[in-house]
């Protein structure tokens, strides 16, 4: 009785899980057959179009984590709130800027999820691919659980590269030469896109 | 003793003395073959150099292959279907060559902008020349626009085009030759010299196939080959050709010379006997002994033949002195004073060749020191066949019955004495005005190695060299190597660690789990370092074509609208770039795991201007001082580096060299003369002539090099023979009557008859020399010239005048 009651709560256990990631995936390829609508869309503006991808994309995200990785511990932490609410003000809207653009970047192709895989308690990794007329190039998108258990994407690696991480080699060069009043000055007048 | 020697061995038995030297000269006859000539840039460098390792080590980490460069100059336009179809041709039957990896040109390079594509378009199929959809008109303002083509593929003019062929690794040579320099073993040293030999006589019959196939296509263009390797393989040719041809040349010369002057075949034959067998036994030592001939020491036969004939010719025209004088001596008497009085001159003489010689050995430079050892084993070699096999050969003659006297019509010697004899004091105030003349042109000497100016205008390497110098962007690579600070080093920020921060501690070690990852190495921080190094370096007259990473954000930048690539465009570009465009764009500027990249330059060698030390010095300075680099951040290396390593070592040395000779010089004087007085007097006619060679070179603007350094020693061994020679004599002749001025008239008729008479022969046959392809043998021929010259005027009129004025012998 007792092995049986610990075979159904396991199963329990792996079920619950199972279904985490289930849902992940089927969102995520929902989502993204309506971002390629709107982007396939030659009818709406663009502005529109970022507008509405945004409305898409933007529960999935939690740009204010990401935007502290790229700062990275020493230097977030260093910062006073004023400070940390600007960053984020400035960094959000920059990053939903450079999502936007490389998405416009690839609208002819197809994006192929596999099922996405607990990593860790707090992770879920999910690999797509995007799909050209000649080569498979993954895009792995990192999701992890809030404190509200909520799922959200603090990371996206295209086709090797982590935007976190480019962001976190870039921000700590900048800053240790600049101050961080400079380096946010620059970050919101920078008009190189990622 | 010496007399007994001779007397009871030599003159006794001339046949048996003849065999046993004959039997010496043909057993190193046989290892004559085994000397090799090597004029690769490997020998022209600084042993123990720093650089040189560094060098080498920065030429392993950037997969640097050896390679060559056809200059193409078509007959039509350079994009016209005859021209590529004939340009592809070209490259098809240079790709058939076995010895060939790959080749490059116009029609293999990645086209961005022909017709221009979006981004990810190009990344999937970036077209060539020869791909249907390219639009010829923007390729070639494409061609003329790309920093990495334009320059250095193509010329501005758009008329040439570089051909590189890429030779396949010789993996064995490079192994034997990292195991050479490691151990330095003996045995791994002959195992590396037995493979060179044969990599470079197949590299010499390559060099052969591939300009079979450049002549092949002459008709459809002008095509010159180029390159570092050519270099080394038209020196060789050179060398070898000029001691053939200009050997032959300078002996027959001398041989008609020799008949001119003595007016008797035998006078001819014994000298050239002896010099042949003299220049077969040295060669055939150094053969044996390992050696090998560089550019800078192929000119030994040359300088053998002037120190042994100009024994010879003194011990020739004793015998004839001492023939006319004392006629009713025997033949026997006559070959016995004539060795015995002339062996100690000239056995100092050669001593002090050999001291000025030898002192090339300070210099540091291998060639050179190999040069100091060659030639002081050579002349010992023809000092020890001379004094053997010429009395052994005169003795088996019969005593001549011909008396031909030498003084006929004017007389150069006669001259001189009169000159001494009448104008003393004007003697030594011209030599004092032409010495003080010759230093202040001295100094403008300059310490130059241009490659360009070896040859001359009409060889096909120089019209190659300057089409690449012209056209292409330079010849001689120089490279500059930033290091960035390891992340070890980089400041550490501040951590102020929370309990609140658990999770973000856990996105930390995530993220640096990757940080050091390939693709992230490309910081804005660093790129910015290259910008402007790049825009610096490029800034610089004398710097040809420059290419680094700096070119690749360039192209990146006008491939993304005019702004700059981000960090993560160029992860991706990293990461996605195909690797046959990664070998041309990445790797041979970035080298992740060393955390450093490499600028790699090439200097215009033809310019007039360029000042190599200057120009190094100004880099390292203003990477340091303009552009806040850490001077431990910063190294030059390649070639250039190491020409100049050399050069500046060649110009300390030769400053140590001559002091040294001076010294050397003063103590065997002084063992000679055993006078402190005459002691000065011969240095101070040796001086003269050396500070008349260097005036001359600084007067005509002649750069101190590899191959005139060595000029001074020749000048030092050619004087000093002379006034040693001159003041035995003069000594034995003032002895007879303690006058001055008899016995100066009575060496200039006996000595001075020698000495005239060789430093006229050995000029003349010289003087051919001349006729050379090959620059440095030119400048070798006139310098000599001038230095026989001088020291036969030196030891001529202000030699006796100092002696007139000075009186040093006692009554």
């Amino acid at each position: 009785m007792k092995s049986f009651l610990m075979i159904l709560i396991f199963g329990m256990f792996l079920t619950l899980n199972a279904s985490v990631e289930d849902d992940i995936t089927d969102m995520m390829v929902k989502n993204s057959e309506k971002v390629t609508g709107i982007l396939k869309d030659k009818v709406m503006p663009k502005e529109e179009q970022d507008a509405e991808i945004i409305r898409l994309v933007d529960p999935l995200f939690d740009f204010n984590l990401m935007g502290k990785l790229c700062l990275g511990k020493s230097i977030y932490n260093t910062l006073t709130k004023v400070q940390k609410n600007n960053f984020h003000v400035v960094f959000n809207k920059k990053i939903k800027e450079s999502y936007i653009n490389k998405l416009h970047l690839y609208t002819d192709e197809k994006l192929e999820f596999e099922k996405a895989q607990r990593v860790k308690a707090t992770r879920i990794t999910l690999l797509s691919y995007l799909i050209t007329k000649t080569e498979k190039k993954p895009v792995l998108y990192k999701f992890y659980e809030n404190d509200e258990k909520q799922w959200l994407i603090y990371d996206v690696d295209i086709f090797g590269v982590s935007i976190v991480q480019t962001y976190r080699n870039q921000f700590s060069a900048a800053l240790k030469t600049k101050s961080f009043e400079q380096f946010l000055d620059e970050l919101d007048k920078d008009k190189t896109e990622q | 003793m010496i007399e007994k020697f001779y007397e009871n061995g030599v003159i006794k038995y001339p046949k048996i003395t003849l065999f046993i030297l004959l039997f010496i000269v043909t057993f190193l006859a046989f290892y004559i073959p085994r000397l090799s000539v090597d004029a690769s840039a490997e020998t022209l460098l600084l042993e123990n150099d720093k650089d040189l390792m560094y060098t080498r080590e920065i030429n392993s980490r950037y997969d640097a292959p050896d390679f060559l460069v056809i200059t193409y100059t078509p007959n039509s336009p350079l994009l016209s279907d005859e021209s590529l179809k004939s340009l592809k041709s070209l490259k098809d039957d240079l790709e058939s060559l076995n010895f060939v990896d790959n080749v490059v040109s116009i029609l293999d390079v990645p086209l961005f902008k022909s017709p221009p594509k979006p981004l990810k378009e190009l990344i999937q199929n970036i077209p060539t020349l020869e791909t249907n959809t390219t639009d010829k008109t923007l390729a070639k303002a494409e061609f003329l626009s790309n920093p990495i083509y334009r320059d250095n593929l193509v010329g501005k003019d758009f008329i040439t085009t570089a051909v590189v062929i890429n030779l396949k690794e010789d993996k064995k040579f490079k192994a034997l030759l990292d195991k050479k320099n490691a151990t330095k073993k003996p045995s791994d040293i002959k195992e590396f010299k037995e493979y060179r030999e044969l990599k470079r006589a197949r590299e010499h019959l390559d060099l052969q196939e591939i300009r079979t196939v450049i002549k092949k296509h002459s008709n459809d263009a002008q095509l010159f080959l180029g390159g570092v390797d050519m270099i080394a393989d038209d020196m060789i040719t050179y060398v070898k050709s000029d001691i053939k041809t200009y050997g032959t040349i300078v002996l027959v010369i001398l041989v008609l010379m020799l008949y001119a002057v003595f007016r008797e075949l035998k006078w001819v034959f014994i000298p050239v006997v002896i010099s042949t067998a003299s220049i077969i036994a040295s060669t055939g030592l150094f053969g044996l002994l390992g050696f090998e001939v560089t550019v800078v020491s192929s000119n030994f036969i040359s300088l053998q033949l002037i120190v042994t004939i100009s024994i010879i010719i003194h011990l020739m025209v004793r015998y004839r002195e001492l023939f006319i004088t004392q006629n009713e001596l025997s033949q026997k008497e006559l070959v016995l004073q004539t060795v015995t009085s002339i062996l100690k001159p000239s056995f100092f003489a050669i001593i002090t060749t050999i001291a000025g010689f030898s002192s090339l050995i300070l210099s540091g430079i291998l060639p050179v020191i190999m040069l100091g050892w060659m030639m002081s084993i050579a002349i010992f070699v023809s000092l020890i066949i001379i004094f053997i096999s010429f009395p052994a050969i005169l003795i088996l003659m019969k005593k001549s019955d011909r008396k031909v006297y030498f003084r006929t019509g004017f007389s150069l010697t006669a001259v001189c004495s009169y000159l001494v004899e009448k104008h003393r004091n004007a003697v030594v105030f011209m030599s004092l005005f032409v010495f003080v003349l010759s230093m202040i042109y001295m100094f403008d000497i300059r310490v130059e190695n241009s490659f360009i100016n070896y040859f001359k205008k009409s060889t096909e390497i120089y019209k190659g060299m300057e089409v690449i110098d012209r056209s292409l962007g330079g010849t001689t690579p120089l490279d500059v190597i930033i290091d960035f600070p390891k992340p070890k080093d980089a400041p550490v920020q501040s951590t102020k660690k929370s309990a609140s921060n658990d999770e973000f501690d856990e996105f930390e070690d995530e993220y640096n789990a990757i940080k050091n990852q390939n693709q992230y190495w490309f910081s804005a921080d660093k790129m910015d370092v290259v910008r402007r190094v790049h825009t610096y370096l490029e800034s610089i007259p004398e710097v040809g074509k420059v290419l680094s990473l700096g070119s690749v954000l360039e192209l990146g930048r006008s491939l993304n609208d005019n702004e700059e690539l981000d960090d993560f465009a160029l992860a991706m570009l990293y990461n996605e770039l195909p690797q046959r465009f990664r070998k041309i764009v990445l790797s041979p500027y970035v080298n992740i795991e060393a955390n450093e990249v490499r600028f790699s330059m090439r200097i215009v060698d033809s310019n007039p201007t360029l000042q190599r030390d200057k120009l190094l010095k100004k880099i390292k300075y203003d990477l340091v001082h303009k552009l806040g680099l850490k001077e431990e951040n910063v190294h030059l290396s390649n070639l250039m580096v190491l020409y100049n390593n050399m050069l500046q070592s060649l110009f300390n040395s030769q400053i140590k060299t001559l002091g040294l000779m001076l010294i050397l010089l003063g103590i065997l004087f002084f063992l000679l003369f055993r006078s402190l007085k005459i002691m000065m007097i011969a240095m101070i006619v040796n001086i003269i002539p050396i500070s008349i060679i260097f005036g001359v070179m600084g007067f005509f603007d002649m750069p101190l090099d590899m191959m005139s350094i060595t000029i001074a020693s020749i000048a030092i061994g050619i004087a000093v023979d002379d006034t040693i020679h001159y003041l035995h004599r003069y000594k034995k002749e003032y002895q007879k009557d303690n006058n001055y001025v008899e016995a100066m008239k009575r060496s200039h008729q006996s000595v001075g008859y020698a000495m005239y008479y060789t430093s006229i022969t050995i000029m003349i046959g010289f003087l051919v020399l001349v006729l050379s392809e090959f620059t440095p043998t030119i400048y070798f021929g006139l310098l000599t010239v001038l230095a026989m010259f001088s020291a036969l005027m030196t030891d001529l009129l202000l030699l006796p005048a100092l002696l007139l004025i000075l009186k040093p012998y006692k009554n």
